[in-house]
């Protein structure tokens, strides 16, 4: 049996979103028991006319909820009746519970996870790892994306590791290519952090490392995971998201702006479409938390029951992969002397 | 009070409890670095359902210190 905790509150689209991702999710893993983390009465309301198998399916009460604007570093300690903080304890506490998802504050969650749950033996620092569409069809994944705004060359090094085991053990990428982010793609560009880190990926022969990637390749298909200090990752998937945005939404007062592109555009409308799911963030699930010694997914804010859905498959397939013994097993094999 | 900060730092550390004395400087002589020296006080904070002041979080060196302000909280 797996079992998962789903933080059902602290979302844009919470609790409903929630509980009919984490239901929904119930479907495809027999083996699958849930734990739903919030406000019972309100949960119970959610799960109302729905089918569920009650066998596989708790409460956690927690009447309390963490807001996206509550400083991080007071709430993980103060409010201890949150959905959020209830099910991090719950986490670290009950052996039998794996994993853990989450819609709500970033922030909170980083902290809470950090400073409960503790890390994978060597670890140095916990890492995000959200999964990208890249334009051949593919994924690429980026870590770290925000955990960790200064890091050193040990840091970066652990990233590519965790990161690359994930690729390869939960969407089954065979040997993933791995960047390092930069601002050339020679050896000898960056600043001495960067060059630290190239000699040192370079060294390690349990992943395939390809060398420096500049911001404009992130999507080319070129790379399955790209390494990077958390402050620039941040900067890199939200500046290729609002890229993409900004383009499309041009895209369409362009269309509407003359009769005969209104035509055309009618008559792609289909591959559109299918652009449009393939660039769905909803459908890649959530951001995992690589590193600590459970596992922990953070679900975009504005998630709707798909993207919970997704968040509660990836927890369940990093759990089943047995992912974490094999991020210990490579990181041991590294002599880390920054902390 | 030592016997619980010996046997959850042991665990946290995965360290031979034996290790664990109240003069062990929690940093150099247990190995610990920040993070774990946050999650031993988290894990304090919600099992005394105390909230330590920020200021306090940085004064802990040794295992006595600790030790020291859980026994003070409680005789509070």
């Amino acid at each position: 049996m797996i079992k998962i905790i789903v933080d059902c509150f602290g979302g844009d689209h919470s609790p409903e979103a929630n509980v009919d991702g984490a239901i929904a999710s119930l479907g495809k893993f027999e083996d699958l028991h849930l734990i739903l983390s919030g406000d019972e009465a309100i949960i119970r309301r959610c799960l109302e006319g729905k089918q569920w198998d009650a066998s596989r399916v708790e409460i956690l009460h927690a009447p309390q909820v963490i807001g996206c604007d509550e400083k991080p570093t007071d709430v993980i300690r103060l409010k201890r009746d949150s959905s959020m903080i209830k099910a991090i304890r719950l986490l670290r506490d009950d052996d039998s519970v794996a994993a853990m998802v989450s819609t709500g504050s970033t922030g909170a969650l980083v902290a809470g996870a950090l400073t409960r749950i503790g890390r994978l033996q060597g670890v140095i620092r916990p890492a995000f790892c959200p999964i990208l569409p890249a334009m051949n069809g593919g994924i690429v994944g980026i870590c770290d994306s925000g955990a960790n705004v200064e890091v050193t060359p040990d840091h970066l090094r652990q990233f590519a590791i965790m990161a690359s085991l994930y690729m390869e053990n939960v969407y089954g990428v065979s040997r993933p290519r791995v960047a390092l982010l930069n601002v050339g793609k020679e050896a000898e560009k960056g600043d001495e952090l960067r060059q630290t880190a190239y000699k040192l990926l370079q060294e390690t022969s349990e992943i395939n490392f390809v060398g420096n990637m500049e911001s404009r390749d992130l999507l080319s298909g070129s790379y399955d995971v790209v390494v990077c200090d958390g402050f620039s990752g941040n900067v890199l998937i939200k500046s290729t998201e609002g890229a993409a945005l900004e383009l499309l939404k041009k895209l369409k007062k362009d269309i509407y702006s003359r009769f005969i592109y209104k035509v055309g555009a009618a008559l792609m409308s289909r591959m559109f479409k299918e652009e449009k799911e393939f660039m769905n963030y909803q459908n890649y699930g959530g951001s995992v938390l690589l590193g600590t010694s459970k596992v922990v997914v953070k679900g975009h804010g504005s998630s709707k029951a798909v993207a919970v859905e997704k968040c509660i498959e990836q927890a369940y397939r990093m759990q089943v992969s047995a992912l974490s013994a094999k991020i210990e097993e490579v990181i041991c094999k590294y002599e880390h002397y920054e902390q | 009070m030592f016997d619980e900060v010996k046997t959850i730092l042991a665990r946290q550390l995965r360290l031979d409890p034996e290790r664990v004395k109240p003069e062990s400087d929690i940093k150099k002589d247990l190995g610990a670095d920040s993070l774990d020296i946050l999650q031993l006080l988290m894990r304090m904070e919600d099992d005394y359902g105390i909230v330590i002041p920020d200021q306090e979080l940085a004064q802990f060196r040794y295992v006595s210190d600790v030790v020291a302000f859980l026994d003070k909280q409680k005789s509070e």
